[in-house]
């Protein structure tokens, strides 16, 4: 218990050390939002200073910083001058969108990795291990950038436009057409991503199967006369958790980021196309936002990663009870 | 394979690449900047060793393309006069690897044809010496920011290692922040905070800067768990025992140790770092025009018609497979000799 | 007049304490390694430092070569106070002081060269001019039974002994005038040991060093040692003439490393009155 808040405290530390670097950057970064507006013959100066004194952009910065804080206690994490709107409702509901993509790509992913990892570490030489690795070792060296383009220009051929997601992706359309709606939206991004992370994935499960399956103990249950398949999956499968609940820490901690350029490459209306944007414009409080809010995501997932290792490997919770 | 040749094949890809790369001058046929308004995103020159009366010719020849009439984008050729490819041919004026002013190139034709192996882009120009010139950006701003990222990265994990207490602890505390931070924003971010406007040789050492900087965290981590172990083994220990300074013990003792988990740390962060100039430019974050990067290139894809019709702009993509694959073998040779 | 006015101190160490912090708050643990050591060490002779596993020898002896500073006490050699000295001034004390490590295979570089190993402190402290290094080093490898062909070798192509006998080259490379052996002969097989023991004996005759001889194993001490000091939870409890703790030991840690040995046991004289562990 005392180790939970420990890493829980740890985790706020964190998260207060990202805001900071973060709004530390900003008296770095040349011009703000309203500088574009200046290079514009028609805005005069005094509208773009008044501007700038609306949004309490002239104040120094750790002013600005005490005024965020207790808007993001408030529930609103600043305002966008993009959009005119607080920026908290805008992230999330773009965040759930992008985490719509990157979780039913990640679960369809895990779904395939590891049976394809399992089964060719215990085959390292048959004909299903060889294709994985060519398999792996092919799609590892094709950048994602590439594939997402490919598969934009594929479905625009092959007549499946619908999938070019034109903002009608997400529709507040109710129930089954809505839901088709979303669906047919998804394929193709969600297919992008999982094609990226399949091979990094298999090739953890593979390897750590393999160290696995090397073990003594495993020689032991053999010689003990259990069935293959019983040992491959109860016993070995178990010895391999551990890398494999590490990595499943590091994937759900890049929910959030891990989509940036499929989503804007695709057009799916996510959190990647709005960060960007507003990084563009600079639109600081919406990036800020975003970069707390993948930041909670990496330590959570981090964490949850913990947590889970902690109740699956009995040494790690034999060592942190001592 | 045997270990040795394990490493020597990618080598010699990699080699390959950069040389032609290097060379650009001289193998592409024409300047990256050098227009042709007459044909814009023209397709890939065709090259015949029939004529149209069915003769066959020795040497390949092509034929000059103009626009055909009221269709926007579309060529036909003109059959009149054939013109050949030349080997070490004349032409456009430009540096042999950067430095020798020519105007030899490996190949050519005779104006007013032009010959383009990869089709031509919105502006007309050759998308095959853009390519070739292009990867000049895109390859170096990978090699240079892996070295700014390594040269930071292991300084400062080595002083970590070695001298541990506060040091160590500040600079891991900021290592894991800047892990935190997710690379593809950050990344960006960087960039975007950064003057927009800027001549394309400065944006090319700023990138490099942003790159390098954003990714030191990793091999510092990496560099530090080294020096931490070889600090404690028995010869250093000794070593001090006979009054050698910090700065000897970690030249002589430990750094021969580290520069094995470099060098497998270089063959990792090249091509990720390639990946990151070429999405920076494909977002029109990079190299600015006219200079071409091999994102530059992709990034006319985002338009409609040129993702739909024009599928020659995909080459700097398909380009990157074989590099990126042999830094894949290479990493995992180099993985397999020293870890 | 009695060998022990002939011979001067070369090394005081007075109230000596040392504890080390394991773990993070809250779950910290201190374990003292060293609990107010007093320790004389004269010219020319040779101090045993026996003791359990865990009673503070080997801290004891790293305080001692300067590698390791004590929480409290001093250290005087001549007039340098080794436990508050600055790094300068540690400098020229290592030139008197060298420590031999436990595990002597683990102290030798795996990438240099037999010569290089040995001309090392000589680069390092430049005593000895460029072009005599080589001299030099060949010269100390004489000295310490290795004939010059073995210059090229690597660490790991010499014998145990041989390595041993390496690292104790190295450390005369500097002319000290207190050696300390940490446990040195373990791994060696019993011919080595004696060879290596008839070798120390040599060394310290013809260069008049002192050796602090740092062990758990009485055996060889009472055929190398003149004064024994017996440590237990980081403090001497009993200190004299080797013969005189060995036959009429006090404490009772004392008795049990006595019961451990097996020639001193029931102090049996070994055939033709020598301890039966050597072999010359």
């Amino acid at each position: 218990m005392r180790y939970l808040l420990a890493r829980i405290g740890q985790s706020l530390l964190l998260l207060t050390g990202v805001s900071l670097l973060s709004f530390a950057f900003l008296q770095l970064a040349p011009g703000d939002f309203f500088s574009e507006m200046r290079l514009s013959p028609q805005i005069s100066d005094e509208t773009v200073q008044g501007l700038r004194k609306q949004f309490a952009l002239d104040k120094p910065l750790h002013i600005r910083y005490w005024r965020w804080l207790q808007s993001t206690f408030h529930g609103e994490l600043g305002f966008s001058f993009a959009y005119n709107s607080p920026v908290a409702p805008l992230i999330l509901d773009r965040a759930g969108n992008t985490l719509l993509l990157t979780s039913t790509a990640m679960f369809f992913a895990w779904c395939v990795a590891v049976p394809l990892g399992v089964m060719s570490a215990a085959a390292p030489a048959g004909l299903l291990a060889r294709f994985c690795s060519i398999g792996t070792a092919a799609f590892l060296a094709t950048p994602e950038l590439l594939l997402a383009l490919l598969a934009l220009m594929l479905a625009v051929r092959t007549g499946w436009t619908r999938s070019l997601g034109m903002g009608a992706a997400v529709t507040t359309a109710q129930g089954w057409q809505g839901f088709r709606n979303t669906t047919t939206h998804l394929i193709l991004p969600a297919l992008v991503l999982v094609l990226t992370s399949v091979p990094v994935l298999l090739q953890h499960t593979a390897s750590a199967m393999r160290e696995a399956l090397a073990s003594p103990y495993i020689a032991a249950v053999r010689a003990h006369g259990i069935r293959p398949t019983r040992i491959l999956f109860h016993h070995a499968l178990r010895a391999a958790l551990n890398p494999l609940v590490s990595l499943l820490g590091t994937s759900l901690a890049g929910l959030l980021s891990a989509s940036l350029l499929v989503e804007v490459v695709m057009g799916w209306p996510g959190i990647g196309p709005l960060l960007l944007e507003a990084i563009l414009n600079r639109d600081v409080y919406v990036v800020i936002g975003g970069v707390m809010l993948s930041a909670i995501f990496l330590a959570s997932g981090m964490f949850i990663a913990d947590l889970l290792l902690f109740a699956v490997d009995p040494r790690i919770r034999a060592e942190r009870l001592s | 394979m045997s270990p040795r040749r394990q490493l020597v094949l990618p080598l010699v890809c990699l080699g390959i690449v950069h040389l032609a790369v290097l060379l650009a001058g001289f193998i592409a046929p024409y300047n990256y900047a050098e227009q042709d308004r007459n044909l814009p995103f023209a397709p890939p020159s065709r090259i015949h060793f029939f004529d149209i009366q069915g003769k066959f010719h020795f040497r390949p020849f092509v034929y000059e393309r103009t626009e055909e009439e009221d269709q926007f984008r579309v060529y036909q050729e003109l059959t009149a006069r054939q013109f050949p490819l030349q080997f070490f041919s004349r032409g456009s004026d430009s540096k042999f690897a950067g430095t020798v002013a020519t105007n030899l190139h490996l190949f050519g034709v005779k104006l007013p044809a032009r010959i383009s192996l990869m089709g031509t882009d919105s502006y007309g120009r050759d998308v095959f010496s853009r390519l070739v010139y292009g990867g000049r950006i895109s390859l170096l701003a990978g090699l240079l920011a892996t070295a700014l990222s390594l040269l930071g990265g292991t300084t400062l994990g080595a002083l970590s290692g070695f001298y541990g207490g506060w040091l160590d602890a500040v600079i891991m505390r900021l290592a894991e922040l800047f892990l935190a931070l997710p690379w593809l924003y950050l990344l960006f971010a960087v960039r975007a905070f950064l003057p927009l406007h800027i001549t394309p040789a400065d944006a090319f050492l700023m990138i490099i800067a942003v790159i390098g900087f954003v990714g030191w965290a990793k091999p510092a981590r990496l560099v530090r768990g080294v020096v931490l172990s070889a600090r404690e083994r028995g010869y250093v220990v000794a070593g001090r025992g006979f009054g050698a300074s910090d700065f000897y013990l970690l030249q002589r003792h430990i750094f021969p140790q580290v520069s094995s988990v470099i060098l497998a740390q270089a063959a990792l962060l090249i091509p990720q770092y390639i990946l990151a100039e070429v999405t920076l430019s494909f977002l029109g974050l990079g190299v600015g025009e006219p200079v071409p990067s091999w994102g530059s290139i992709l990034g006319s894809l985002q338009q409609y018609h040129v993702l739909v019709s024009c599928w020659w702009m995909f080459f700097p993509g398909v380009v990157l497979i074989p590099v990126f694959f042999s830094y894949s073998q290479l990493s995992q040779a180099l993985q397999e000799r020293f870890v | 007049m009695t060998p022990e006015l002939l011979s001067r101190p070369l090394l005081v160490a007075r109230g000596l304490t040392k504890t080390y912090v394991q773990g993070h708050w809250p779950r910290r643990r201190h374990h003292k390694a060293l609990d107010g050591v007093n320790l004389i060490l004269r010219s020319g002779r040779t101090l045993a430092l026996v003791g359990a596993s865990g009673s503070g020898k080997t801290t004891l002896a790293m305080c001692l070569a300067a590698l390791e500073r004590p929480d409290s006490g001093e250290i005087w050699l001549g007039d340098l106070d080794l436990a508050s000295a600055r790094k300068g001034k540690l400098l020229r004390a290592r030139t008197q002081v060298q420590i031999l490590f436990q595990d002597s295979s683990g102290t030798l570089s795996p990438l240099l060269s037999a010569a290089e190993i040995v001309e090392e402190p000589l680069r390092v402290q430049c005593t000895v001019p460029k072009q005599q290094r080589d001299h030099a080093v060949t010269d100390l490898l004489r000295q310490v039974g290795l004939t010059p062909e073995l210059k090229t070798r690597r660490a790991s192509q010499l014998s145990g002994g041989q390595r041993q006998r390496l690292a104790i080259a190295r450390a005369l490379a500097l002319n000290p005038r207190l050696i300390i052996l940490d446990e040195p002969f373990t791994g060696l097989d019993l011919s080595a040991r004696g060879q290596i023991i008839n070798l120390l004996i040599e060394l310290q005759a013809s260069k008049a060093l002192s050796y602090l001889y740092v062990s758990h194993d009485l055996d060889v001490v009472s055929h190398f040692a003149d004064e024994v000091a017996v440590m237990h939870n980081g403090r001497i409890v009993e200190w004299g003439q080797t013969d005189n703790v060995i036959a009429n030991p006090i404490h009772s840690s004392t008795k049990v490393l006595l019961d451990a040995s097996t020639a001193l046991s029931g102090r049996r004289p070994s055939p033709r009155g020598e301890p039966a562990c050597v072999t010359c």
